[in-house]
């Protein structure tokens, strides 16, 4: 359960970058936003998420001025993390797709 | 537990990352609570509580350690980098050292485009040219710079001064080419005391000598080795001057 | 508000710039200061430029540890050319000890040279080389006359099949050691067939003595 956990992160997290380059924290903040807080995880567990996908290449980091004012560690996809992004997408509405069937099957036998 | 103790547990577990990358995390990690810190101490929250809700909601510290260091695990990058700079390091060690080398590749340069200097062993000239012959001989190139008619112990002779270098700017000449190069005159040709020749791994310098004839107008030079063989033709200066 | 950027880059990234800035001082190294040389058949392409062989191709290689710890003696030919040479590793790299090329090109059934090289004053290794032309050769005795305490001859004899074949051509590599390279005088080599019989015989003048 927990493994599957930290791969929907990297689809999570490859596809907030997909729109523009952020910092975790804002990440995070992000996230809750958009899924309507369904996606309450741990926070500091994005962050060997965004480590793993920084060393694999998928993306790059570089430090600049938030907003807020302070420095921040941002994060950018990289064309080699828009292949994954989309693989990953592809692989998830798959298994999506699956799960629905196997519902709409049982709901129908009923 | 306070943010110190917090980060100290996740940085515990990352043994395996160089001290650059542990403190990229820890300041990452230290910058995301202060975000989340600012946004609760806005909505009112004691600091203290604060904090403490913060990390909580971070997770556990031991968790995070332990999956970011297995994200920089495996495939010995590391490694190929710290050889990669062992190898440079070793390699500009080396190059001091041998400094020297760039002499030979100064004197290859010289002898291509400069005229070098190569001394005279006649007693008495009767005749200069300054030249420009060149030939290949092998990987190499033989070039003429000087021809002289003169006297050396009551004997004429045409001395003629010539180098050779390599092909390549900072390659390697061949070593006494000179054996390999005969002087067509009177028969074989004269060496008169040897004379001063230097001799690097980038240029060659030297004299030849030969006897010819009062008619004769020209010398002929002839490199062989290998089977392979070529020709110069070099003409002797007019008397009183340059050709 | 001024943007301040400053990239992070990861292991992978990092990596593959110290391994570019690695190859390129390698080239740079190798080929403006002429040492660094990571492989010995290198320093054998150094001994072929100041020979001015011409690029000659591998016969064969062999750890010679007798002269230097590091030491590899390579025969190396080409049409024109057998080389036999000598590189080891030093502080600079892999560097030439020595090479002695034989011209090749005059017609003959046997081409033949020695070498041998002193190492603070004790001699080390003795070596014949050369290249054989006939194919009726079988056989190579190889004489020399020693002076000493009384004149004393050495006979070593190669067999075909200790001789190697490259491009089409056959070449053989003798050595032995204890050589006292000064008392071995007039070397011949008497090449026979498969009877025993001769059919050529050349004597060796190609032949180098190195002091180290």
């Amino acid at each position: 359960m927990k493994k599957q956990a930290i791969e929907h992160t990297r689809l999570l997290a490859l596809s907030l970058l997909a729109g523009e380059d952020m910092y975790g924290y804002q990440m995070i903040v992000e996230l809750a936003r958009r899924s309507n807080h369904t996606f309450d995880m741990k926070e500091g567990t994005l962050y060997p998420v965004l480590h793993g996908l920084e060393q694999e290449g998928f993306v790059e980091a570089y430090r600049k001025q938030a907003p807020t004012g302070r420095e921040r560690k941002y994060y950018h996809l990289t064309r080699k993390g828009e292949h994954a992004l989309r693989e990953e997408e592809a692989a998830w509405k798959r298994y999506s797709g699956a799960v629905n069937d196997v519902l709409r099957g049982g709901a129908e036998a009923v | 537990m306070t943010r110190q103790e917090f980060l100290d547990q996740v940085l515990s577990s990352l043994g395996r990352l160089t001290a650059e990358e542990r403190e990229n995390v820890r300041r990452e990690l230290e910058e995301h609570v202060e975000d989340r810190m600012e946004a609760l101490l806005e909505m009112g929250w004691d600091e203290e509580l604060a904090e403490s809700r913060c990390l909580e909601a971070m997770g556990d510290p031991a968790e995070i350690g332990r999956e970011l260091a297995r994200q920089y695990r495996g495939r010995g990058w590391l490694w190929i980098g710290r050889a990669a700079v062992l190898l440079t390091v070793v390699l500009c060690v080396q190059a001091l050292l041998g400094i020297g080398v760039l002499f030979n590749a100064w004197d290859g340069l010289v002898v291509r485009t400069l005229r070098p200097q190569i001394t005279s062993m006649l007693d008495e000239v009767e005749a200069e040219a300054q030249v420009d012959l060149r030939m290949d001989i092998g990987s190499d190139v033989l070039r003429v710079v000087r021809v002289s008619v003169g006297e050396v112990e009551n004997q004429r002779v045409a001395e003629i001064a010539m180098c050779a270098y390599d092909r390549w700017p900072f390659g390697i000449v061949a070593h006494n080419c000179e054996n390999w190069i005969t002087v067509e005159g009177l028969g074989d040709d004269v060496r008169i005391h040897g004379g001063p020749a230097s001799r690097t791994y980038g240029a060659e310098c030297w004299q030849m000598y030969a006897l010819p004839a009062p008619e004769d107008r020209s010398v002929v030079l002839t490199y062989s080795r290998y089977g392979e063989t070529a020709s110069l033709e070099v003409p002797l200066p007019e008397q009183g001057g340059t050709v | 508000m001024k943007r301040k950027e400053k990239r992070l880059p990861s292991r992978r990234r990092r990596t593959a710039r110290r391994v570019l800035v690695a190859a390129a001082a390698l080239f740079l190294v190798n080929r403006i200061f002429l040492v660094g040389l990571l492989f010995p058949i290198q320093a054998v392409r150094r001994c072929e430029e100041r020979e001015d062989t011409g690029r000659t191709n591998l016969v064969c290689r062999n750890w010679a540890p007798e002269i230097y710890k590091t030491g590899l003696v390579y025969l190396t030919e080409n049409e024109n050319v057998t080389m036999l040479s000598a590189v080891r590793l030093s502080l600079y790299g892999w560097i030439e000890v020595y090479g002695v090329p034989l011209d090749c090109t005059v017609e003959g059934p046997i081409h033949g040279g020695w070498w041998t090289l002193y190492r603070k004053e004790e001699p080390s290794q003795f070596y014949v080389f050369g290249r054989i032309d006939d194919p009726d050769i079988d056989r190579l005795n190889i004489l020399w006359t020693i002076e000493g305490d009384g004149d004393s001859d050495m006979w070593v004899v190669s067999d075909s099949g200790e001789w190697m074949e490259r491009d089409g051509r056959r070449y053989f590599l003798c050595s032995f050691g204890n050589a006292n390279a000064a008392a071995y005088k007039f070397p011949l080599v008497v090449g026979c067939d498969e009877a025993g019989k001769e059919i050529a015989r050349i004597g060796l003048e190609h032949g180098v003595v190195t002091v180290s």
